[in-house]
């Protein structure tokens, strides 16, 4: 009925609850009324409605019926392009733009949804983080690689912005997690856990700043 | 060879590691590649997405203009921003640890060792995106802070817990002398407040437009203009309309970005009928090339104006538009303004081989890094990997299996 908790895990969870709790507030507060839009998210705004008008205008006319879960992933491909002829490859992210495609065409939601999701996977980044440090070098150094994530002004900025890179560190980390994982116990699932998440970073965000903010 | 090769990557755990990870990382694009093959080759063709991306790159490493190369650059930027206080603090842990790796007896004290990997992260976070100045905006004290509580919690000082407590002081007086310092910067962020006050004052409000910026969403009630046409309709639509220099809002940002020839027109035109708006200094009658070079290059404010207005600026629109048709008669006033934005920037420490690119940037093309720039940000983990590794030669178990002296 009531489990007895040594202080050493109250005190740990405790701590978890703090890092979580100053990583969503700093996110949190204010997001809605005071997001930080950049540059992509002007252009999705645009783009994304024009291309599935395309999309769809080009089916439409060859007789296909594209309705359901095929329009978004036709948008998400042609829009995996854009951008690319003018050599930005930060602009390559087909995953990134699929999310954005069934959110907004299936989901019925507006893109302003991009700051709430990359905000919550903010705080997926400092739990990896977290679980990665605790895993290599103890509870304290998880905590505290936490809580620089939790606290540093880039990567609160960088979650509320509604940029792809916060879900590429995701992805990342979590490739990071289990190649730690297959280091230590050598099985076969944690290395193709390993690679099929590098992949889903790779396809996620090709930009470079999530080597150091999420 | 092929036996060799088969047996070196299936017999060993490793070589099957590798196998299975790469099953994952290209089994995952396989999929995706052949799911949109299928989709869309049949009737809006498809190109693979790793050839697009090699086509991307190649694209941007011909057409982007490299970066120079300032190793100095962090110490240089960090004094000025972060005060001499900080980058003592920061120059005494680099010291103490390069000092320890080098004379190979951290051995006792590896916490040391990571921290300066650590702390070399931290730098070329801050070289690559210039992290120092925006931070302390928000956090004061934060890269003091960070690298202290790192410094307390390695353990390093643990048998004199005074030198711990002074470093807290130390990062206290450093947050409290930037919050002091940087009043001026929080000030500027009540802007969108100041302009919509302005705008209820007189009546004006959708009246206002400025150019292509960051955080669009700050300034709802202004229009907009990507181009010179966006402009002209704006002020026959508006003739009693006002545009906002959006320079305030880069610098207020954080952020240097033309994303088009045009805004670099159009703020040179704003520049040039600058001069009866702006009779005190602000954020918007700034000498060109003060802020932006530092802007194109690294995304900082290196000082500040002597004496601040935040006051909100505003332009009238058939000014800007006067102003324009002036600039494009007069060749020489033309290339007075050219000379303006060549002018090197007055820096408090002269920066190393300094080069002056234009603020400008074709769009879509990311600046590369120069090869020096690449060649010292290599050298500097292997430096610290040779360090290392020497440092723990001494150590490894002997040819005959005894224990190496731990004395």
């Amino acid at each position: 009925m009531f489990v007895r908790l040594s202080p050493t895990t109250v005190g740990r969870g405790v701590a978890v609850v703090f890092i979580l709790g100053l990583g969503a507030w700093l996110r949190f507060q204010g997001l809605s009324g005071f997001s930080q839009v950049g540059g992509d998210d002007v252009a999705y705004r645009v783009e994304i409605p024009q291309y599935f008008d395309w999309a769809w205008d080009s089916l439409w006319e060859r007789g296909i019926p594209a309705r359901g879960l095929l329009a978004p992933l036709v948008a998400a491909v042609r829009m995996s392009h854009i951008g690319l002829a003018e050599t930005e490859t930060s602009w390559a992210k087909p995953l990134f733009v699929l999310n954005l495609a069934i959110a907004e065409e299936i989901a019925g939601l507006t893109v302003r949804i991009l700051h709430e999701w990359t905000a919550f996977l903010g705080l997926a980044v400092l739990l990896l983080a977290g679980a990665i440090g605790w895993r290599l070098r103890g509870f304290n150094a998880g905590a505290f690689a936490a809580f620089l994530l939790a606290a540093s002004p880039w990567a609160v900025r960088y979650s509320t912005w509604g940029l792809h890179v916060t879900g590429g560190s995701v992805l990342i980390l979590a490739g990071l997690y289990f190649a730690v994982r297959a280091d230590l116990t050598g099985k076969p699932s944690a290395w193709l856990g390993y690679g099929l998440f590098l992949w889903g970073a790779v396809y996620y965000s090709t930009s470079s700043i999530f080597r150091f903010f999420c | 060879m092929f036996e060799l090769a088969r047996t070196v990557i299936t017999g060993s755990r490793a070589g099957k590691g590798c196998l299975w990870f790469l099953t994952g990382f290209l089994g995952g694009v396989a999929v995706w590649e052949a799911v949109n093959f299928a989709v869309c080759s049949l009737w809006i063709g498809y190109t693979p997405f790793p050839l697009r991306l090699l086509e991307g790159i190649r694209h941007n490493a011909a057409n982007a203009a490299p970066l120079p190369s300032d190793p100095l650059f962090f110490w240089r930027h960090l004094a000025l921003s972060e005060g001499w206080l900080s980058t003592g603090l920061l120059a005494a842990g680099a010291a103490a640890g390069t000092i320890a790796v080098v004379r190979r007896n951290c051995g006792k004290r590896p916490a040391l060792l990571r921290l300066v990997f650590l702390f070399w992260g931290v730098a070329q976070g801050m070289n690559a995106f210039g992290g120092t100045q925006v931070i302390r905006h928000y956090f004061p004290g934060f890269l003091a802070g960070v690298i202290v509580t790192g410094w307390w919690l390695s353990g390093w000082r643990r048998h004199k817990r005074w030198c711990g407590w002074a470093a807290a002081a130390a990062v206290l007086a450093v947050a409290a002398r930037q919050y002091r310092e940087v009043g001026v910067y929080r000030e500027s962020r009540s802007a969108p407040a100041l302009l919509e006050k302005w705008e209820q004052e007189t009546g004006r409000r959708g009246e206002g437009a400025s150019m292509a910026m960051q955080q669009w969403d700050l300034w709802p009630s202004l229009t907009m203009l990507k181009d010179r046409e966006e402009l002209e309709d704006f002020a026959r639509r508006h003739p009693r309309g006002h545009i906002m220099y959006s320079d305030y809002i880069g610098i207020a940002h954080g952020a240097w970005f033309y994303h088009n020839r045009e805004e670099l027109l159009l703020a040179e035109t704003l520049r040039a009928c600058r001069r009866p708006l702006f009779a005190a200094p602000s954020y918007l009658s700034y000498q060109p090339m003060l802020f932006e070079n530092e802007y194109y290059y690294w995304g900082l404010l290196r000082g500040r104006p002597e004496r601040f207005d935040p006051a909100v600026r505003v332009f009238s629109v058939a000014e800007v538009l006067r102003a324009r048709a002036e600039i494009l008669r007069d060749a020489s006033l033309r290339r007075a303004l050219a000379a303006q934005l060549l002018r090197p920037p007055p820096l408090r420490i002269p920066a190393w081989r300094r080069r002056i690119v234009l603020p400008y940037l074709e769009s879509g093309t990311v600046p590369g890094r120069s090869f020096q720039g690449r060649l010292w940000e290599a050298l500097a983990p292997l430096g610290l990997l040779v360090a290392g590794l020497l440092r723990q030669r001494g150590r490894l178990p002997e040819r005959d299996g005894r224990q190496p002296n731990p004395h």
